[in-house]
């Protein structure tokens, strides 16, 4: 091996596990943990032909926060906030696994308002989320304009959140049995005025970079996710939607109240970055629709059931496991209760995990810029992954 | 799934859950030799692997398995217990590739190998850590009858009781 | 040089640790304050985003919040081109060699700003027996400014930057916000 002949002790414990099963004729080229290009903590380490990738890993853990062990610390009315560190992005799909999980093994019955109100911050949040990859994701492919565009939207509804869930990112605004605050005349004005704008921005944001040229040429037929591939890796969201599959967990296991509404499940059948790229733009307007039925017939009563649990309520015997459809795929939370003060064990289900297990075999083969569009295309949060 | 889909394996309990209740559709408990053959027969009927986890309870390491289908959804979860003196099993990996990460993931919180992890290397934490973050104190275990819901069960063998509450808290009888 | 290895040349001075900060060609006080305000109103920060805190630091380059009035604008994602380390989100141990190693290809002067609870102090994620995180930044490398907030606001940020350029300059040059606190 060059490296070891020459004396030198190159890289760490990752470069050197990975230069095992290396060729004598290719490079290996470290990308991150700090890179403007992957979204947070992310190191892939790449065995490169020339500009083609042989072989792929990505290196995760640089944003292990402990979630897990904190779960077995903590009441789990404390642990509630973690919910919005998990994901920052789509922060309210899982506090909604959270409660779920929670009410579902003890049987809680929530008031139908609170679940309205669950369902229009949940689906306001998922479009701050699609916006915040759709700028990205841009910029990654070089594009810098649609990134002001984005956040110019985003921070109108940032405001209408706050006045919802009273914090701009890490929404933690779901309680057992409701939600905390009510919806104030003030926010339904605002937002039924909002939906009808950005409605009218979407056509902009399609011609100005879906239907262009240069975009097209980078996504199209650019890591193909065929349907096996999304089952051996547990793949969800718009990844399997974007490769043919109908499967949005709003549907498959219905929760809530998204039953009541009349919206489509965006499928395209092509497989590549382009199909996962046109199912977010179309989930967008879709959550648009569930926001503005939510709003017509939001029904008048409380926001919280009746006797509902103090911060130092302790959770029954037993075990349940909950799905929501978060942004980035199927969000689950498998909890283990023994009775006592702690939870026994939650395991938080992420779907940007399992959705980066795919990238090292769906990037083969491809160059390296390829790879990249990929990766963007997964729509990362690091923190869901290492959790 | 379909009660069939197990048929001629040696599962140890195959019992039918609520899902309202639990989320759970089916609970099938296996022993760690009879796991490749069920997990491959999820793969043909084309389930999807949904995570693995473990519960390091009093009786032993019970690995847990979630599987669901896209087309008709209901959760299945295979369950393998091992004891915490030889936490060792088969990986899924050549069936499903995505349980590699998971599989990494259990090794690194509970210290349990699994034979023929195709990159068996700490996957979230670093190299250089010592000890298993998640395994509990044995003061602090409890027991799985505690834990798990007994569902409706569809078939068992005899003598198997690792969900039938213990009279005492003793060494448990290995199922 | 006739002992070197032909394919390996290795550098001839002497590879310490230690900062060499070559002294000021012109030693006037008055020319070096001009130059530390040049400095302040033109700080080139790196993109140092970690976890959540990095969305708000996002948001404070885009255009409603807006960095670039003061002057920060420049995010260069290399250290070797920067010279404003925010240090956005939880430093867990895995990465905290980076950390180290990103602040010492930093070109002096340098200044570090530790925005949101987890580079201050760990964070919600600081509890008993937890095993991955660095509880604060400044256990790794010198920090200058502390930001609170989980996340802060953006202009939260925005008075974290003031701050630094009142370290770098002795005054501060932007009006306080009205009802802050003094």
């Amino acid at each position: 091996m060059a490296y070891e002949e020459f004396g030198l002790t190159e890289g760490d414990f990752y470069s050197r596990n990975f230069q095992k099963g290396m060729r004598e004729d290719t490079m290996i080229l470290n990308l991150g943990p700090q890179h403007p290009a992957t979204h947070g903590v992310l190191r892939v380490i790449v065995e490169l032909d020339g500009e083609y990738v042989i072989r792929a890993e990505p290196v995760i853990g640089y944003l292990h926060r402990m979630h897990e062990k904190m779960a077995e610390g903590r009441t789990i009315t404390q642990y509630l906030p973690n919910m919005g560190r998990v994901d920052y992005g789509h922060a309210l799909g899982w506090n909604g696994a959270l409660v779920g999980a929670v009410e579902r093994l003890a049987g809680f019955e929530v008031p139908e308002r609170a679940e309205y109100i669950r369902v229009i911050t949940t689906e306001l949040n998922r479009i701050t989320s699609h916006l915040l990859w759709w700028g990205a994701f841009t910029l990654d492919l070089g594009a810098i304009t649609p990134i002001m565009y984005a956040f110019d939207d985003r921070e109108q509804m940032l405001d209408i959140l706050q006045m919802a869930t009273g914090s701009r990112l890490t929404h933690s605004s779901f309680r057992f049995g409701g939600v905390c605050t009510d919806l104030s005349d003030r926010f339904i004005e605002t937002c039924k005025a909002f939906v009808p704008h950005m409605r009218d921005r979407l056509p902009m944001y399609r011609g100005l970079v879906t239907d262009n040229v240069i975009l097209r040429k980078r996504l199209e037929g650019v890591g193909i996710f065929d349907a096996d591939l999304c089952r051996r890796y547990g793949a969800s969201g718009p990844v399997v939607r974007g490769s043919g599959i109908d499967y949005d967990v709003r549907r498959a296991e219905p929760y809530s109240v998204y039953d009541r509404f009349d919206w489509k499940v965006p499928v395209y059948p092509a497989g590549d970055s382009m199909a996962r790229y046109l199912v977010r733009m179309d989930e967008m307007e879709q959550s648009l629709n569930i926001i503005e039925q939510a709003l017509a017939s939001l029904p008048a009563g409380k926001i919280m059931m009746p006797k509902a649990p103090k911060v130092t309520w302790a959770l029954p015997k037993g075990e349940s496991y909950f799905a929501t459809e978060g942004a980035r795929g199927k969000v689950g939370v498998h909890l283990v209760s023994d009775g006592g003060k702690f939870p026994y064990k939650i395991k938080l289900r992420s779907p940007c995990y399992c959705n980066l297990s795919a990238f090292a075999e769906a990037a083969r083969g491809l160059l390296l810029a390829d790879a990249l569009a990929i990766l963007g295309s997964l729509d990362l949060v690091i923190p869901e992954i290492d959790r | 799934m379909t009660e069939t889909l197990f048929d001629g394996l040696a599962v140890q309990s195959l019992a039918k859950c609520d899902p309202a209740k639990t989320g759970l559709l089916w609970s099938v408990f296996l022993s760690p030799d009879e796991l490749l053959s069920a997990v491959k027969r999820l793969y043909q009927a084309e389930y999807f692997i949904e995570d693995l986890t473990a519960i390091d309870a009093k009786e032993g390491y019970l690995l847990v398995y979630h599987f669901d289908h896209m087309g008709h959804p209901g959760r299945v979860a295979l369950r393998v217990l091992i004891y915490q003196e030889a936490p060792e099993l088969p990986s899924i990996a050549d069936v499903f590739q995505g349980a590699e990460w998971h599989e990494r993931e259990t090794t690194d919180f509970y210290g349990i190998t699994f034979k023929g992890n195709p990159n068996p290397v700490p996957l979230l934490l670093m190299p250089e850590m010592k000890g298993h973050p998640l395994q509990k104190d044995d003061g602090a275990r409890a027991s799985l009858a505690d834990l798990l819901p007994t569902g409706e069960i569809v078939r068992t063998v005899p003598g198997f009781d690792l969900l039938t509450p213990k009279a005492e808290s003793g060494a448990a009888t290995p199922a | 040089m006739a002992t070197q290895d032909p394919v390996i040349v290795l550098p001839d001075m002497p590879m310490d640790a230690g900062v060499h900060i070559a002294p000021p060609v012109i030693a006037i006080k008055a020319v070096q304050d001009v130059l530390d305000i040049c400095r302040a109103m033109s700080l080139w920060p790196m993109t140092f985003g970690l976890a959540c805190c990095a969305i708000e630091m996002m948001a404070a380059s885009m255009a409603r919040f807006d960095i670039s009035r003061f002057g920060a604008e420049v995010f260069r994602p290399s250290p070797r081109q920067s010279d404003l380390l925010i240090v956005a989100g939880t430093v867990t141990k895995k990465i905290a060699p980076a950390v180290v190693r990103l602040y010492e290809q930093m070109p002096a002067p340098r200044f570090v700003l530790a925005l949101g609870n987890c580079a201050i102090s760990g964070g919600p994620f600081k509890f008993e027996n937890q095993y991955g995180i660095v509880e604060g930044v400044d256990q790794l490398i010198p920090v200058d400014v502390y930001v609170p907030g989980c996340p802060p606001r953006p202009e939260a940020l925005l008075e974290g930057l003031f701050q630094i350029q009142e370290k770098m300059t002795g005054r501060r040059w932007w009006p306080k916000a009205e009802g802050a606190l003094e």
